[in-house]
């Protein structure tokens, strides 16, 4: 019973701890440290880190009395009115009816000094394993946990020609929130695909359905006319090449970090990964390294490790989708922090290596969006408009408008656009 | 030693001045737990063995007993409230004493210091033993109240009835503290070894378990098998480590616990007390018992007090760690300095040059530049140029190694850094959201805090308003919200200012998009309204008419204000006052627009790359 309220007093206090964790984080953690100077941010964590102090001791009110009593109860029961009891049944047989001898006596008393020994450890143990089977509920939870995605479904294989990849119908709702509604698309083999969109239209959360990291919640997504559901998971992602916004370097060698464990052999590994990085344009940073593309990534661990700044990253996850061979490859915003030189050589880079791939990307760099083979502009949960470059501009809707304004300043009395 | 010492003390007064009532009490508990069994098993058993020998009536053993009882009962009342009550709300508060010196410390630390591999791993792990620093030192304290009462009850029972029961008990102990000093050396050795692998462990665990990894995982399902790998073979590496020394382990600890401890006693010290029962009748029976029974406990409590030296002297590693970092003193110290004038003015960068660390390569050399108050300076090269370091060293978060930075005429080193850096509006490349409302997240200050700060300054302005602070601080967020492109999705929002920003403590939490977050990052930088403004790829995840939007909002709101800004997007320089072309770590071309273009150098290359592709609608 005392473990219950362990247990519950625990769970109440645990989003406390949760947050205090959270502020030890953001106070020790060198990405909030520029912040944490220039701005009054520090009032806020410190406020935070008050409440939840006061919170920790606000959930033992609620407790205390309850588990006094039981404690009281416990320590009684187990211990105290055992000894003294067995003391005073000893001195009775022994003093009043005089059935036990002063040896046996001393036998019992000794006894009953290590058996107290004895009880205190197993009534803990007792108790930590009490304890720990309440918390075994979590992990049980966790592992039985019932993929709604399997990741290991066996499914049809899907070769490796990509002739088409249709949206049809697509809705999605992420937390009762609708991202897509209706949609309808369809990337063909071999051609280039540029989504556009305003921030926040569900450009990436489409992607994300793409490699079926999510399912629609209506509507069905089909490569080559079948449901995708049908494929073998590991095999359909084989399929993708993807270099995402978001860059996570893992602690491991650079050329692990492009690689990304594909099967690709160690004869070859080097010259791949050299010419991915040179795509996209990151060989000459990665050659100034200590030890070339065997050098750490992060100082996770290895104090040599390299940090690399926001670009250098991006150019290394852009070089992951470089280095695979498969027939669809989606870039999502991958200049977005690229100089202007490095930005078009990307570009070219990526027309050029995935011309026979199906390519799709995602840009705000309408500059390189316009030499697509199609548009899709999204807006709204759903495709808004589409078609070619000049199409969309002879529309003039909302792409136009976009084009337009971006196009502006680089036109406008233009000495140089030669 | 004295160092050992005086971090002890450190601690203590720490302690004792947040919460003096429980340290007394934890004190207090270990002479209640060891006198409550010195009063149960020497006394009360005695007592009764006594009667039985000697043929005492029952009711006086009865009544002995009784009184143990009764005191027992009402001791573990206030120990059931220490346990499940008063700890839980002291400790916390203990934790904060210490931590929340810790936070402001890390508050005011040198930015510099992040970027030391060495320094920072320290400061870490200040951090986390914090907590268990404390911990630990209330425990020891508590075993050596603990080991303090035995010894005296016991000793004092020990020499009352049969004084040589001693010598044995400290034989025994002696030796046992000198091959446990064996022994502890080789567990040191072992956990510095094993403490690099254990790091191993930790990061795969984080990686498979933390957000951040999620899509990467489930992409490339064959880092994950590596992963794994990798944490077999750190456990592996463990295992061996641990073997190696298994078997020595093993003997040291039979020598230990058998030899030392067992013969000597069991073997020998009975014996004697036999001896002395039996043939000299120099002890009685019922005391030879309660004697016996009682080494064990009296030896255990040497063995605690010497046990003290080394846990005081492991924990003192911790505190030093935790003093040195609580003790550094800052080279740019935040709060000394003069105030900054009102209004804007000149800035004159003279000469500056930069390098991270004292040996490395310059990323900045010989720098010069002078700004107007109102000029718009915008920042262009490739990347690694060494931009970004040096709008650094305009927000003041680090000192030019050589040179200086001058703003109202004056080096900004005499200014105070909290007031100027104030005095800048600063976007970051890698802003951050934090786990808080949406308000926090724009006036990054707490409410209360910064309502303060305004009531302050509208004291000394003299201006009275109808509005309440806090009003204030709301519509300034709006409005700054607002002008940064986020009004629209603002009102999507029910709860408004209020919307939890991440979803990392309220479920209903929003976790907005890349382009949403750099809007509200902008937005702090317009609430701020400095004379001076520093954008760092402000619109990098924007969309086009977002771009657009923002660059009208800055015409706007840029009034008046020195504004540097570095971008890639060349349709945002192109209006520039004044563009400046780094190239590593020099000013390789300088001028405005239209003169840069006509340079036909780097710029004008750039420009050519970027703008030629856009065709004439």
């Amino acid at each position: 019973m005392i473990s219950h309220i362990d247990y519950d007093r625990n769970k109440d206090m645990n989003p406390h701890n949760r947050r205090i964790a959270y502020i030890n984080r953001v106070m020790y953690l060198p990405e909030y440290a520029k912040e944490m100077r220039l701005t009054d941010v520090f009032s806020l964590m410190r406020r935070q880190y008050k409440e939840a102090i006061t919170g920790l001791s606000d959930v033992t009110k609620k407790y205390t009395k309850k588990a006094m009593v039981l404690h009281w109860l416990y320590v009684m029961f187990t211990f105290t009115f055992i000894f003294e009891g067995l003391l005073i049944y000893g001195a009775f047989r022994t003093l009043v009816l005089k059935s036990m001898s002063l040896a046996e006596l001393s036998v019992i008393t000794s006894m009953m000094v290590s058996t107290t020994w004895i009880l205190i450890g197993f009534t803990e143990s007792l108790t930590s394993l009490f304890k720990n089977g309440l918390f075994i509920e979590y992990l049980r939870t966790f592992l039985e946990y019932k993929e709604k995605i399997p990741e290991d479904y066996e499914g049809i294989d899907p070769g490796t020609e990509i002739k088409s990849l249709e949206f049809r119908n697509v809705s999605f709702s992420y937390k009762d929130k609708e991202v897509l509604s209706h949609l309808n698309m369809e990337f063909r083999g071999g051609k280039t695909y540029a989504l556009v969109g305003h921030n926040g239209a569900g450009k990436t959360t489409l992607i994300k359905l793409l490699l079926r990291l999510y399912d629609p919640t209506e509507g069905e997504i089909l490569l080559n006319g079948r449901n995708i559901k049908e494929y073998d998971l590991k095999k359909y992602r084989a399929l993708f090449a993807t270099a995402f916004q978001d860059n996570r370097m893992f602690s491991m060698s650079v050329k692990e970090n492009v690689v990304m464990g594909k099967n690709i052999p160690e004869a070859e590994k080097e010259d791949r990964v050299n010419e991915a990085l040179k795509l996209s344009g990151a060989y000459d940073k990665v050659m100034s390294l200590k030890n070339g593309m065997e050098t750490t990534l992060t100082n996770e661990f290895d104090d040599e490790g390299a940090v690399l700044s926001g670009g250098e990253a991006q150019k290394i996850v852009v070089a992951r989708a470089f280095v695979k061979q498969c027939p669809f490859k989606v870039f999502d915003e991958p200049s977005s922090a690229l100089d202007p030189i490095a930005e078009a050589t990307l570009f070219d880079n990526i027309y050029e290596t995935c011309k026979d791939n199906t390519l799709v990307f995602i840009s705000h760099r309408l500059s390189s969006v316009q030499n697509a083979d199609w548009v899709y502009l999204l807006s709204d949960k759903t495709v808004k408009e589409e078609g070619t470059h000049r199409m969309l501009m002879d529309k003039h809707g909302i792409y136009a408008d976009m084009y337009t304004k971006q196009a502006k300043n680089y036109l406008a009395i233009s000495g140089g656009a030669c | 030693m004295k160092r050992v010492l005086q971090n002890q003390l450190f601690l203590w007064k720490l302690c004792f001045k947040t919460c003096p009532g429980y340290v007394i009490y934890f004190l207090y508990d270990g002479f209640r737990y060891q006198g409550i069994i010195f009063l149960e098993h020497v006394l009360g058993i005695r007592y009764v063995l006594h009667c039985a020998e000697f043929q005492e009536p029952f009711w006086k053993a009865f009544l002995f007993i009784g009184v143990i009882l009764l005191i027992n009962m009402i001791q573990i009342v206030p120990d059931g409230f220490f346990i499940h009550g008063w700890s839980y709300r002291a400790k916390p508060k203990l934790y904060k004493a210490l931590k929340e010196q810790m936070y402001q410390k890390a508050a005011d630390i040198d930015l510099s210091c992040y970027d030391d591999p060495k320094y920072y791993n320290d400061f870490v792990l200040a951090v986390a033993e914090a907590e268990s620093s404390i911990d630990r030192f209330l425990s020891m304290c508590n075993l050596i109240v603990q080991a303090i009462t035995v010894i005296v009850t016991t000793g004092a029972f020990y020499i009352a009835t049969d004084a040589m029961g001693i010598v044995f008990v400290l034989a025994s102990f002696i030796l046992r503290f000198l091959i446990a000093r064996v022994i502890n050396k080789l567990n040191y050795e072992v956990r510095l070894k094993v403490n690099p692998l254990e790091r191993k462990r930790n990061y795969v665990s984080r990686v498979f378990y933390l957000n951040d990894y999620a899509k990467e995982l489930r992409l490339h399902p064959v880092v994950g098998e590596e992963l794994e790998k990798e944490f077999e073979e750190a456990n592996d590496a463990i295992i061996e480590e641990q073997k190696a020394v298994g078997v020595k382990r093993m003997w040291l600890n039979f020598l230990n616990n058998y030899v030392v401890g067992d013969f000597i006693m069991d073997g020998l010290y009975i014996t004697y007390l036999v001896f002395q029962a039996a043939v000299l009748h120099t002890v009685a029976y019922s005391d030879a018992v309660v004697l016996f029974n009682r080494t064990g406990s009296l030896r255990r409590g040497f063995q605690n007090m010497a046990d003290v030296f080394p846990m005081a002297q492991e924990n003192s590693l911790y505190i030093e760690k935790i003093r040195a970092f609580l003790d550094y003193e800052p080279k740019i110290k935040v709060m000394k300095g003069e105030v900054v004038p009102e209004g804007n003015a000149d800035i004159s960068i003279e000469n500056i040059s930069f390098a991270y660390k004292e040996d490395a390569a310059e990323t900045l050399k010989n720098i010069s530049l002078k700004v107007k108050p109102g000029e718009k300076v915008a920042i262009v090269g490739y990347n690694g140029a060494g931009k970004t370091t040096l709008i650094k060293l305009l927000m003041r978060l680090y000192d030019p190694t050589e040179g200086n930075i001058l703003y109202h005429g004056r080096n900004i080193k005499e200014f105070r850094p909290y007031d100027y850096r104030r005095r800048v509006g600063v976007v970051f490349q890698d802003y951050q959201m934090y786990g808080a409302n949406l308000e926090e997240n724009v006036i990054m200050a707490d409410p209360s805090f910064a309502a303060d700060q305004l009531e302050n300054m509208m004291q000394s302005k003299e201006s009275a308003s109808d509005v309440s602070f806090y009003e204030k601080l709301k519509l300034g967020a709006v409005s700054a919200l607002e002008r940064a492109g986020f009004g629209e999705r603002y009102r999507s929002l029910d709860k408004g200012l209020d919307t939890q920003v991440t979803a990392e403590f309220d479920k209903e939490g929003v976790n907005f998009s890349g382009g949403e977050s750099q809007k509200i990052a902008i937005s702090r930088a317009f609430y701020k309204d400095a004379d001076i403004l520093i954008m760092d790829e402000p619109s990098s995840a924007l969309d086009p008419i977002a771009e657009y939007e923002l660059n009208k909002a800055m015409e706007s709101a840029a009034k008046g204000k020195t504004v540097f800004y570095i971008s890639h997007r060349l349709s945002t320089t192109r209006d520039a006052d004044r563009i400046i072309l780094l190239e590593n770590g020099r000013i390789a071309e300088e001028g405005t627009h239209d003169s840069l273009l006509a340079m036909n150098g780097k710029y004008a290359e750039m420009w050519r790359v970027q703008a030629g592709r856009y065709e004439t609608a």
